[in-house]
């Protein structure tokens, strides 16, 4: 179980007000809760995310629609860049 | 229905406890503050409309239905969670809503085409992100914030970079009552009408404000305990109200707080943490409208 999805997994937990668990990871974040995970909870998720990995989230290239549906689709977002930025060495 | 009341456009607001409430405006109003706002937002010089804000409000239908018309330039609706799109605009105006600023902000290599960037705000707190976006734009970009209601229309604009007191539109005046502190108060030939009855004469708004000349005046907050969540007003009393029938032994509290998406929001605090409190506080916070519940509950001894 990879750091970066446990932390996504918590990031929602926090955001739904509900304990996410693994066998949720691919079902749609908007099946599990859609009055809070609307357009603007995305934003939060997106916030939240970007201080607690401190990454940035590039709208015009991080397609929300498809890259924040489930935990698993952005914990992939988030290892792709977390993996660029120690390429790059933005971060250790 | 007559030609009169054929030529009313009418808008609902949430209301102060969020029953709806409507409003209905005359041709004539519409058009002339869609005359005021084109003189506000560079409308001699602009070249494309891009905007954030549902057309179903005074708001968004006046910058993304009339002005557009008015001026004979494209206009285009874009989802508050993506980009504007501004390929080809020289000159554009962003409608935001206080969530735009949260995208602007991540999108900003959008803009760089652009010679100049006007940016209009309606009607909630303004995020402290649109400030620093506005900035990073440097001098081709200003961000004009409308002060007004679905009640009054437009009602006061202040610019950024500038100062913070508000300026009074052209056509609007306090009402004779307001001098020094209270409850803004004002006069003007766009005030909208409740069905069956006429304009009225003065709307007293829900703002606390300091009078600092004859146009100007400096805002302090609203009154009482509403706070606006993406624009639309809610009553905290009224939300406390319900949530503490749920719980009659404990005591809770509604603690507004700023949001960088929704300009407000609040938080519910209680002062037991017992499961069944928690379990009962819980699907009363269900029970609301989606947009009228808080960002989080919290237990603490001091509530």
């Amino acid at each position: 179980m990879s750091d970066t999805r446990q932390g996504v997994r918590a990031v929602l937990s926090a955001l739904l007000g509900q304990e996410l668990t693994p066998d949720t990871d691919d079902t749609p974040l908007l099946e599990i809760d859609a009055d809070r995970y609307d357009s603007l909870g995305v934003l939060d998720c997106v916030a939240e995310l970007e201080r607690r990995f401190t990454i940035s989230i590039d709208l015009v290239e991080d397609d929300l629609v498809t890259n924040f549906r489930t935990v698993a689709t952005i914990t992939a977002l988030l290892d792709r860049k977390l993996h660029d930025a120690r390429v790059l060495g933005v971060i250790s | 229905m007559s030609a009169a009341a054929a030529a009313r456009v009418r808008f609902a607001t949430s209301g102060s406890t969020g029953v709806p409430v409507e409003w209905s405006r005359e041709e004539d109003q519409l058009d002339a503050e869609t005359r005021l706002l084109a003189g506000l937002l560079d409308g001699d010089d602009l070249d494309a409309i891009h905007t954030h804000a549902p057309v179903a409000h005074l708001y968004g239908h006046l910058v993304g239905v009339r002005l557009p018309a008015l001026l004979d330039v494209p206009v285009r609706h874009t989802h508050v969670t993506e980009p504007f799109d501004l390929a080809g605009a020289r000159h554009p105006l962003l409608v935001t809503l206080p969530a735009s600023f949260s995208v602007l902000a991540r999108s900003l290599s959008s803009l760089e085409r652009c010679d100049r960037l006007t940016l209009v705000f309606s009607s909630a707190q303004i995020p402290p992100l649109a400030h620093t976006v506005v900035a990073a734009l440097g001098d081709r970009a200003r961000l004009v914030e409308l002060f007004g209601s679905t009640e009054t229309g437009l009602v006061a604009t202040r610019v950024f970079p500038g100062g913070t007191d508000w300026t009074l539109a052209p056509d609007v005046r306090f009402a004779p009552t307001l001098t020094g502190t209270g409850r803004l108060a004002i006069r003007g030939p766009r005030l909208a009408a409740r069905d069956g009855w006429p304009p009225p004469e003065e709307i007293t708004l829900d703002d606390e404000v300091t009078v600092l000349d004859e146009r100007t005046f400096s805002w302090h907050g609203r009154a009482g305990r509403l706070v606006k969540i993406n624009g639309r007003r809610l009553d905290l009393d009224a939300v406390r109200a319900a949530l503490a029938a749920a719980v009659p032994d404990a005591t809770v509290r509604c603690v507004p707080e700023p949001d960088a998406v929704r300009g407000e929001w609040f938080t519910v605090t209680v002062d037991r943490g017992d499961p069944a409190t928690l379990r009962a506080l819980g699907e009363a916070v269900a029970n609301l409208p989606a947009w009228q519940r808080p960002r989080a509950i919290h237990t603490s001894r001091n509530p």
